[in-house]
């Protein structure tokens, strides 16, 4: 690793560490709804909204009014991406004259965007006209990564309140999270893009002439406002088909670094946000370890192996050290520009969080390097996670560890004063197991269908079946971000990333919420001498494990098949 | 056609989400008045840091 590349890392960690305990704070003011300087500014954008949906924001709502609304939200949002999809030819702002999109593939773009997957079977540029991509594909990432921190603060509500039946109000939740957090941060960011070169405009296609003398097309378009929350928000779905390897989404090494920290500091901050609302900051830097300690060594391992290279290459006489033309290392896939360490940085960024953009093909990886990114997601994507609902997956985690924890002292487990019991750990046991069910039978039914063995898998034996499970643990862990070399669309591929990514989504928000609500009425009872404390490195250890024993025991032997049988035969 | 097709699939998953939050208040049960009623004071106001031995 490079100079540089040390660089790179220790700044990135000290601006997310100096950085995210205040943004924390000051998200937890929001949900709280505390009185903010801000008021003069937000308070007449949200009074407006209410009285435009006619919401009233003093009325809260028991968890499953809450999660009907949720669902209620998403089923518009995706009714309209998709009618818009099937008339873009029609609507303006399409300078490059998109035709109307294919049934199936609006739908899983459609289905992609509202659950904050954004997984592009679309050709980017190619596919969508501006119209589409700026109110059709930017909004689902302003909405759908706020409908993720409403549940995430649901759930601190169900921890952080005893005695009650209500979790907050969802509506007033999306338009705080919108109004007070998305948009003001993704605004500031989408300028500073600009500033490094990410474009922002109506233009189509323009035709330049090279210096080599033939021809070549530019595109345009509104891409710095969708590259902004693109990353603020965790959604991954980039304006170009290649998406943050492209020249006009990330044009520097410094835009690379700012589209990285712009990943991670929501996330990360969140963690701070927990520890206020429960009144506990212990609680919150519990989190961030656990989701820190993940994060590092997933991001290290994966610089490390893409820096020692190919040892064939090195076999074969090639050489892949650092030279004045050269970032060294194994170099397929990766833009020059960035390197093995900010390409292998940034995979593991991506795959820790639901973020899914990519600066680098995943599928030029070395098999090892390659599997770290899809173990990453395989974890449940908790380090440290998409906005909001990769805190749910560590909170439901860490429930699972006092669990585990109370039964091998023999007590009955309590986390934050409430006592876990069989219906907690229920509604954790289906939490867990979703996931992984939906990923390995689709996975398994694929390997079946005659289209994605005739068509959509383009490399053979263990590296193609490596595709395809990348591609439905990307789906139902709702990342995006793709292996490559996979052919995603298809009528069965579009509708069976469709369904993970569905499943992925609703089938873990509706057991947090039920999990918020049977909390929230829970009275606390004083810690004891037998209380288990989940402020300490012990906890920090124990969760950990935790997260990758349930990763390991269930995805090893998947994994056996795929990137470690490949990396046995190099 | 196709359309429609995409329609009844949409329909049908929301369908079955409905019947999984019907199943998760099932499991979580009812409201129960006497847990509910008359709350100790609420230790997420307190200062004292709570599932912590002290």
């Amino acid at each position: 690793m490079t100079g540089a590349g040390w660089a790179q890392l220790i700044v990135l960690i000290v601006l997310i560490a100096v950085t995210a305990p205040l943004l924390g704070r000051y998200m937890a003011n929001v949900y709280e709804g505390g009185p903010s300087r801000l008021d003069r500014v937000f308070g007449p954008v949200e009074r407006l909204v209410y009285r435009f949906c006619r919401i009233d924001p003093e009325r809260e709502q028991r968890w499953n009014i809450y999660a009907l609304s949720v669902l209620a939200f998403s089923v518009v949002g995706f009714l309209l991406l998709y009618l818009m999809q099937r008339v873009q030819s029609g609507l303006p702002f399409n300078p490059t004259d998109m035709a109307n999109v294919a049934p199936a593939l609006s739908m899983n773009t459609a289905v992609s965007f509202m659950t904050n997957t954004n997984w592009q079977n679309y050709g980017g540029e190619a596919t969508l006209s501006h119209l589409t991509q700026m109110t059709g594909l930017t909004v689902q990432q302003f909405v759908s990564a706020a409908a993720g921190m409403a549940v995430m603060a649901a759930l601190i509500r169900g921890l952080s309140r005893a005695g009650q039946r209500t979790i907050g109000n969802f509506w007033v939740d999306l338009v705080r999270t919108t109004v007070r957090i998305l948009v003001p941060i993704a605004f500031v960011f989408a300028i500073v893009l600009v500033a490094t070169g990410v474009i922002q405009n109506t233009h189509g296609f323009t035709e330049v002439h090279t210096v080599a003398g033939s021809t070549q097309q530019i595109p345009g378009g509104p891409n710095a406002s969708m590259e902004s929350i693109k990353q603020i928000g965790t959604n991954g779905g980039d304006f170009f088909n290649v998406n943050s390897a492209h020249p006009l989404s990330n044009p520097t090494k410094f835009s690379d670094f700012l589209e990285l920290y712009a990943i991670l500091i929501i996330p990360f901050a969140l963690a701070f946000t927990f520890g206020r609302m429960v009144k506990d900051k212990r609680q919150g830097y519990a989190v961030f370890s656990v989701m820190f300690v993940i994060w590092l060594v997933a991001s290290l391992l994966t610089i490390f192996l893409e820096v020692g290279g190919n040892p064939k290459l090195d076999a074969r006489g090639a050489t892949q050290s650092v030279t004045a033309s050269s970032p060294g290392g194994n170099a397929e896939g990766k833009e020059v520009r960035f390197g093995p360490s900010a390409s292998g940085l940034w995979a593991a960024s991506t795959t820790g969080t639901s973020n899914g953009s990519v600066n680098s093909m995943h599928d030029s990886y070395t098999p090892a390097g390659g599997m770290v990114p899809l173990l990453h997601m395989k974890l449940g994507e908790v380090s440290p996670g998409g906005v909001g609902v990769g805190l749910n997956g560590l909170l439901i985690l860490a429930i699972l560890s006092v669990f585990i924890a109370g039964l091998m002292v023999g007590r009955t487990p309590e986390y934050l004063g409430k006592k876990i019991q069989a219906a907690e750990v229920k509604l954790v046991a289906i939490y867990i197991l979703v996931m992984p069910a939906i990923v390995l039978v689709l996975i398994a039914i694929s390997t079946f269908v005659r289209s994605v063995s005739d068509v959509s898998i383009l490399n053979p034996g263990a590296h193609g079946f490596t595709e395809l499970i990348y591609a439905f643990t990307s789906a139902g862990n709702n990342n995006g971000s793709a292996f490559a070399g996979l052919t995603g669309n298809t009528a069965w591929m579009n509708t069976a990333l469709a369904v993970a990514m569905l499943v992925g989504r609703f089938f873990l928000i509706i057991p947090t919420l039920a999990l918020a609500g049977l909390l929230v009425r829970k009275r606390r009872v004083p810690p004891s001498a037998g209380t288990f404390p989940t402020h300490t490195p012990l906890f920090v250890v124990l969760v950990i494990g935790v997260v990758l024993i349930v990763a390991a025991l269930t995805f090893l032997p998947v994994l056996a098949l795929g990137p470690i049988v490949e990396q046995l035969k190099i | 056609m196709a359309d429609v097709l995409v329609l009844l699939l949409i329909v049908a998953f929301f369908g079955l989400c409905v019947a999984f939050v019907r199943g998760c208040d099932r499991i979580i049960g009812p409201d129960d008045a006497e847990e509910l009623a008359a709350p100790p004071p609420d230790a997420a106001t307190d200062r004292e840091p709570v599932g912590v031995n002290s």
